[in-house]
């Protein structure tokens, strides 16, 4: 391999050492030293596909209430924890003149409150925790999702079909179960893990929450804002216009909480079921620049599902045309 | 991946993409105690802050710029007294100028006058001092002619009117003289 890939770099390096666009002769030797370890450690190291499905895996349950909790409802808390451990320490002291920390979330949390005040003006300030707790939860989730750990560490099981080989190894006395590279047979029995923590907008139950919270409290600042007046936009009859337009805004409004849900499901899900799949089929170094992906796809999530609440509130405020500014 | 087997029946399908009322309902209480809690030890510590700085800032550059018009102005007062002293002090200057030129015009004048004074009396004392001295040599010349007379005529001649004589003489010399 070593022989082929300098046969390959030969002619492109050239006389000069180094042509705009190519590696130099020491950068090639690096790339190919690391390709090679690479190549061996998949040879020897397979990664198991872990098993893909929709709704999260239980964890434990809880005996008294008979509740069972799932990884997504355990990664949630977790970043809850984190989120309220967090913001009571920056908070516990703060002072006048800023400085490391606090400068930070100070900025973090200016920029949101600019942000909601340029769109909604004098009501940003009361929208404001919902939009950011929003943001924050969920870029905090979706991050926390991309930590090595997350989808890969937990209880085995037995898989519904397919699954793979386990062996068994012993650290410090404590037994821990490693799934194979290799599938198991049709004569054995498949194992899969059912993991500790699993990002929590992985779950449409989390993305259908949020979504719920943020289309009743567009409601609610509706009617604050326009008292009783607001539901002359579902049903009107002052109008044809208003006959036909009313329904299809009752349904816009039970779009949004689909749309919500299913594009911060979609996209969230999509990315671990994307890492997941590359690292089972090229485990080293090809999964690194989508982790970077990801990781632009959840801070873009959190900003859309903050942003269109924000938005749609803040429309909710406004009533809509002159009929609007009547009330 | 995990298929729902009858996807006729709607609830077996919403099971099969893990919705469930209860984890909903928990991510929902979930949702909104963090909501609560960011806010109480987040939102509102950190915007109070925030608003706290915005104003104190604000009232800085207000007093900062209040200072500055208050100096600008002392330093107006300052100039416009500065330049009354300096008016004052002109004023004050000329008029004793024109006080000294004054004095100086009045000792000068008074120091002749006393001159002239003093220069006068010296004349008239002089002039008086020679009328006594001619008034006393005349009497002592008629002395002396009278007795030269009359040892010349030898007594004929009475004294009175040998005096009288001699007196007429000298006036008519006098005229001439």
């Amino acid at each position: 391999m070593d022989e082929l890939m300098s046969d390959v770099m030969e002619p492109v390096i050239g006389d000069e050492g180094c042509l705009p666009g190519c590696m130099t002769g020491k950068g090639c030797l690096i790339y190919i030293v690391i390709v090679v370890i690479a190549a061996f450690l998949m040879s020897k190291f397979p990664v198991a596909l872990p098993e893909i499905a929709l709704p999260a895996e239980p964890v434990f349950t809880l005996p008294a209430l008979g509740f069972t909790v799932t990884n997504t409802l355990l990664a949630t808390w977790l970043s809850m924890f984190l989120l309220i451990v967090g913001s009571i320490l920056v908070t516990r002291k703060l002072e006048m003149v800023p400085g490391g920390l606090q400068n930070l979330v100070e900025w973090g949390l200016g920029v949101l409150l600019g942000l909601t005040e340029s769109v909604a003006a004098e009501r940003g300030r009361k929208f404001f925790p919902l939009v950011a707790t929003i943001f924050i939860f969920l870029l905090v989730s979706n991050w926390m999702g991309l930590l090595p750990g997350f989808g890969t560490v937990g209880t085995i099981h037995e898989a519904h079909h397919g699954g793979y080989e386990v062996q068994q190894i012993s650290v410090l006395g404590v037994n821990i179960n490693l799934l194979e590279g290799q599938e198991a047979g049709e004569h054995h029995t498949g194992y899969t893990v059912f993991s500790f923590l699993r990002s929590a907008a992985t779950d449409l139950n989390t993305g259908l929450a949020l979504a719920l919270v943020s289309v009743v409290m567009t409601q609610v600042v509706g009617v604050q804002a326009l008292g009783l007046g607001y539901f002359s936009k579902f049903l009107s009859f002052k109008d044809l216009l208003g006959v036909v337009v009313g329904p299809l805004e009752l349904v816009s409004e039970l779009g949004k909480i689909i749309s919500f849900s299913f594009r911060l499901f979609g996209n969230i899900f999509a990315g671990e079921v994307l890492l997941a799949v590359l690292a089972s089929i090229i485990p080293y170094l090809v999964s690194v620049p989508f982790m970077g992906l990801e990781l632009f796809v959840g801070l873009m999530q959190a900003f859309v599902f903050a942003m269109l609440t924000l938005v749609f509130m803040s429309m909710a405020t406004m009533g809509h045309g002159a009929e609007g500014e009547e009330h | 991946m995990v298929v729902p087997a009858v996807v006729g029946e709607r609830r077996v399908d919403l099971e099969g993409l893990g919705i469930n009322l209860g984890y909903l309902i928990s991510q929902i209480i979930n949702f909104v105690l963090l909501l609560v809690l960011l806010r109480i030890f987040l939102y509102r510590p950190i915007v109070n802050m925030l608003d706290r700085r915005r104003e104190k800032i604000r009232a800085d550059l207000d007093e900062a710029d209040k200072a500055r018009s208050q100096a600008e102005t002392a330093k107006q007062e300052y100039e416009k007294q500065l330049e009354q002293a300096r008016e004052e002090r002109r004023s004050i200057v000329a008029q004793a100028n024109e006080q000294a030129e004054k004095m100086r015009e009045e000792i000068l004048e008074k120091a002749r006058a006393e001159a002239q004074q003093l220069v006068a009396k010296t004349e008239e004392e002089t002039e008086a001092l020679r009328r006594q001295t001619l008034i006393g040599a005349q009497d002592e010349i008629v002395d002396l002619a009278v007795a030269a007379a009359g040892k010349v005529v030898g007594e004929s001649l009475d004294e009175k009117a040998h005096r009288r004589l001699i007196q007429e003489f000298i006036a008519e010399v006098g005229d001439l003289g």
